[in-house]
């Protein structure tokens, strides 16, 4: 587990179930950071908050752990990637009940059967909340992850609860970076924060990818089911796929002991 | 009132739980309309209209006579959709024509392809155009009749030019997703209007929510649903006049009325309307659905609005009865949203997006299309309603215009010439407000902004009332010696469905390049798929093309900034206090600017202040971590948009 006082979180975007897919990241709905009067009007910023703890090791241990968890992450989402596009192309998957992707394997082939049944689909989409649960959740995931392409980044790194270092990246990739005056020489201090910038930064990038994985997943799967608007249907159940496969990736990661 | 005074709106953000707009300053209502402008034409057309008030509305013809006034129907001209459409519409085109052409066969018309609306059409603009070669003022039946409905979506023809054509003629506006749905709403008029079993119970409901600690509903519960009531029962003894408010107000109650056992000839219904934030989930499908006394106000309740408390068209049932009844929606968006924002604070700098693309609600386009018999007609706000409008100034309360128009609805006149006293009003608030600034900017007239603001915002108010549906359809009800007859089903037959199958898939075809975001939503879908499901596909469609288009626009934003990448280092006495985000002083330490050639350019400080080495090696740090983001941020969001692209393919 991590240090108690140490915490990575995403406040300004909610995700369905309040969970990071890269399993990175804690979200965060308040944040005592930024705050705008007309809260109806313009919601929050997306705000990446990296808190260390004091002692310099476990710090630097902190941010090495969630640095390697972000490019296993990545990993994982090419191999969702190719899974699906095997999915899509081959007549059918073989696969073992005891491989780790073959229960979200075998629940997204469920999905593309029923749709194959428009009518019978069609009472499941009204009917099972669990169905109308996913489909709520795809739309909530794929808004929320347009709001970062809405807003600036915002970085803010503190150690002990002092801020060492906060930047914002807009839109086309400037960088606006703020240091305390008090802070001089070659501080470890800045290290952290430009590493918790280039996580930050990576984390959006891979959420961004999550989008398009699954929107190519799905409309290579449409072509199964062979019915109108397939390709969008099949959406709901292709994020959860692409979610289930990096939970259970991350099963088989090595031992990270650092993160949440 | 003062100037401190604050206006409040019909309106909550379904994702906040908050007020859609919080209450404003009149003050600065005050500045936004003295930076507003209408055109010089327009207001001519205002003030004619304002002038020759007595004389006629609109018309000088008998409104409830259609041989007299006339017909039209508008498409836009490039709606390769539109003779589809006008199949699935023809019971009605030929009922109309019929009804138009018994003293006068040009009465009746069909503006379309070359004659239809062009983009950017002003409404004179459109009248001026051969064939029609019409001049601003009343209707003149032979050229361009009096009652017109405009077929299509608001953002191929826009709000704006209904609003317009709304000043002289009687105008209504239909737009469905699909080809059953105009045919469904066809045949239910031509059932209403010639079937003969349509004689409704004379019963009028007034159903006003009404929340604990709100001001919107509590002004509209006690100051309009209670004192029109009382007089619309007065004038119309005739009716069954029925009053439900606050507690029995609940959206249970309101499933009764909207279809239910208990539906009416003609309900008006006082409420918040929803609203969400632009490209929400829900925006689309429940924006402009009816707040209801379920929700316990807003001290009370400060998260999202859960679907519990407010009735959308979802909550329409499929066994649903509605066929004859007009409703009357006063709430935010009942009819449509625009898709820029009137009235909000920011309007004193530019008008945002409040919508992906402006859209009719979702309500009205349900129960005038469903399955089992439609509803004739809603009239509703599009953007905000204000309770200030039924409450002027020191004068206090003011239900004329409710009143006399429920009065003439009641009576048998055609919407469209009902709702005339809207529009009246409008044109008499634009002149007064027209006049108002002119003193002001010109003559250096005091400025009063209570007045100010308060004529603005009833004049945009009065402007806003639209009719979704034909504006010659009528209340239907058993004459007063006759015994009301049970609502007939109106049910397309299976013939009629399989012809508009076909239609379907060939207009499909046909529009796959037009324009209308909403059409073009739809076009992976085709009527073989079950309503449930294509519901489903129009969402998903919608929020991923919504994501596209974001993608397009930070693109192309991109692509016009590319051309430089900046990184600043500042250094901040107090980093806490700004990292709060309030002010405190900051230093710009270096700045450097690469330009898209690689020409690159370093600011630092002068000698005596110095760069520090270290800062100095963690900002060319920072340039290096920038120059890496920006190409890989750019290559992820270029490959997502053409993947997408491939997506919303049909």
């Amino acid at each position: 587990m991590a240090p108690a006082q140490s915490a990575f979180t995403l406040s300004g975007i909610a995700l369905p179930e309040e969970e990071d897919p890269l399993g990175i990241w804690q979200l965060s709905q308040t944040t005592e950071a930024v705050s705008f009067s007309a809260a109806a009007e313009t919601p929050e910023e997306p705000a990446w908050r990296i808190a260390l703890p004091e002692l310099p090791e476990t710090a630097e241990h902190l941010l090495t752990d969630h640095l390697q968890a972000l490019t296993l992450s990545e990993q994982d989402l090419g191999q969702a990637q190719q899974t699906l596009l095997a999915l899509s192309t081959q007549e059918a998957v073989s696969f073992s009940a005891t491989e780790p992707l073959a229960g979200p394997q075998a629940a997204l082939l469920d999905a593309v059967e029923a749709l194959k049944q428009p009518v019978s689909y069609d009472l499941k989409l009204q009917e099972d909340a669990e169905t109308q649960k996913l489909y709520r959740q795809w739309q909530s995931f794929i808004e929320q992850v347009r709001r970062t392409l809405m807003h600036y980044a915002r970085i803010e790194t503190t150690l002990a609860a002092a801020p060492v270092g906060l930047t914002e990246v807009g839109w086309t990739g400037d960088f606006k970076t703020t240091w305390p005056a008090k802070t001089t020489g070659f501080s470890p201090h800045r290290q952290y924060h430009l590493q918790a910038v280039h996580l930050a930064l990576g984390s959006r990038i891979a959420l961004l990818r999550v989008v398009s994985i699954v929107s190519t997943g799905a409309a290579g799967l449409a072509l199964k089911a062979a019915m109108p608007g397939a390709q969008v249907l099949l959406l709901p159940a292709t994020w959860k796929f692409v979610r289930d496969v990096l939970k259970e990736l991350r099963k088989s990661w090595p031992q990270i002991q650092s993160l949440i | 009132m003062s100037e401190e005074t604050y206006l409040y709106f019909n309106g909550i953000n379904g994702a906040t739980g908050d007020y859609e707009l919080p209450p404003m300053k009149a003050k600065d209502l005050s500045a936004v309309a003295l930076g507003e402008t209408i055109s010089e034409e327009l207001y001519r057309e205002l003030k004619n209209r304002h002038d020759n008030q007595e004389a006629h509305y609109g018309i000088n013809a008998d409104t409830s006579d259609l041989a007299e006034t006339g017909w039209a129907v508008i498409f836009a001209a490039k709606d390769k959709q539109a003779p589809a459409i006008r199949e699935a519409l023809k019971p009605l085109l030929n009922l109309r024509k019929e009804q138009a052409t018994k003293k006068n066969e040009t009465y009746y018309k069909e503006f379309m392809g070359a004659e239809g609306y062009r983009p950017g059409d002003s409404h004179l603009d459109f009248l001026g155009r051969e064939p029609r070669q019409m001049g601003p003022g009343p209707a003149n039946p032979e050229k361009v009749p009096y009652y017109l409905l405009i077929v299509g979506d608001p953002e191929t023809i826009p709000y704006r030019f209904q609003y317009q054509l709304d000043v002289q003629y009687a105008v209504g506006r239909i737009h469905f997703d699909t080809l059953e749905a105009y045919a469904q709403y066809a045949q239910s008029v031509v059932e209403a209007e010639t079937g003969g079993e349509l004689r409704l119970p004379r019963k009028a409901v007034f159903f006003g929510a009404k929340s604990s600690h709100d001001q919107a509903t509590t002004l509209s519960a006690e100051q309009l649903i209670t004192p029109l009531s009382k007089e619309v029962n007065t004038l119309q003894p005739n009716w069954d006049v029925q009053t439900l408010l606050a507690e029995k107000a609940k959206k249970a109650q309101l499933g009764a009325l909207l279809g239910g056992k208990e539906t009416p000839a003609f309900l008006f219904t006082a409420s918040h309307g929803m609203g969400f934030p632009n490209g929400h989930p829900r925006q689309f499908p429940h924006q402009g659905a009816l707040l209801c006394s379920d929700w316990p106000g807003p001290r009370a309740w400060k998260e999202p609005i859960p679907e519990d408390f407010y009735f959308s068209a979802d909550d329409v049932s499929k066994d649903a009865n509605l066929l004859g009844l007009i409703a009357f929606f006063f709430a935010c968006y009942g009819a449509g949203t625009p898709q820029l924002d009137e009235f909000s604070r920011k309007a004193l700098k530019a008008r945002e997006a409040i919508a992906p693309h402006a859209f009719v609600a979702r309500l009205p386009q349900r129960l005038l299309a469903h399955p089992k018999g439609s509803a004739l007609a809603v009239v509703g706000h599009v953007e905000r309603a204000w309770g200030y409008s039924f409450m002027w100034r020191d004068a206090g309360r003011q239900l004329q215009v409710f009143k006399d128009t429920l009065d003439q609805l009641m009576a048998g006149v055609p919407v469209g010439a009902a709702v005339e006293w809207f529009n009246e009003r409008h044109a008499e608030l634009s002149v007064v407000l027209t006049n108002e600034i002119e003193e002001i900017n010109e003559y250096g007239k005091r400025r009063d902004d209570a007045k100010i603001a308060g004529l603005w915002t009833a004049n945009k108010d009065a402007r806003s009332y639209v009719i979704i549906g034909d504006p010659a359809v009528r209340l239907f009800t058993a004459p007063e010696d006759e015994k009301p007859a049970k609502r007939p089903t109106v049910t397309l037959p299976d013939a009629t469905k399989a012809t508009l199958g076909a239609l379907s898939a060939e207009s499909g075809a046909a529009a796959e390049n037009t324009a209308a975001p909403q059409a073009a939503a739809d076009t992976p879908t085709d009527y073989a798929v079950p309503f449930g499901l294509k519901e489903q596909v129009n969402d998903l469609t919608t929020s991923l093309r919504q994501f596209t288009d974001q993608l397009a626009q930070s693109l192309s934003k991109a692509a016009s900034d590319i051309s430089t990448l900046e990184v600043t280092t500042y250094t901040a006495g107090d980093l806490e206090t700004l990292a709060k985000g309030e002010e405190t002083q900051v230093e710009l330490r270096a700045l450097t600017r690469i330009a898209f050639d690689g020409d690159t350019q370093i600011y630092v400080p002068a000698e005596k202040q110095k760069i520090e080495e270290g800062l100095w090696q963690i900002h060319t740090a920072m340039v290096q971590e920038a120059q890496a983001n920006r190409a890989k941020f750019l290559q992820t969001m270029a490959e997502m948009a053409t993947n997408l692209l491939k997506s919303l393919k049909p």
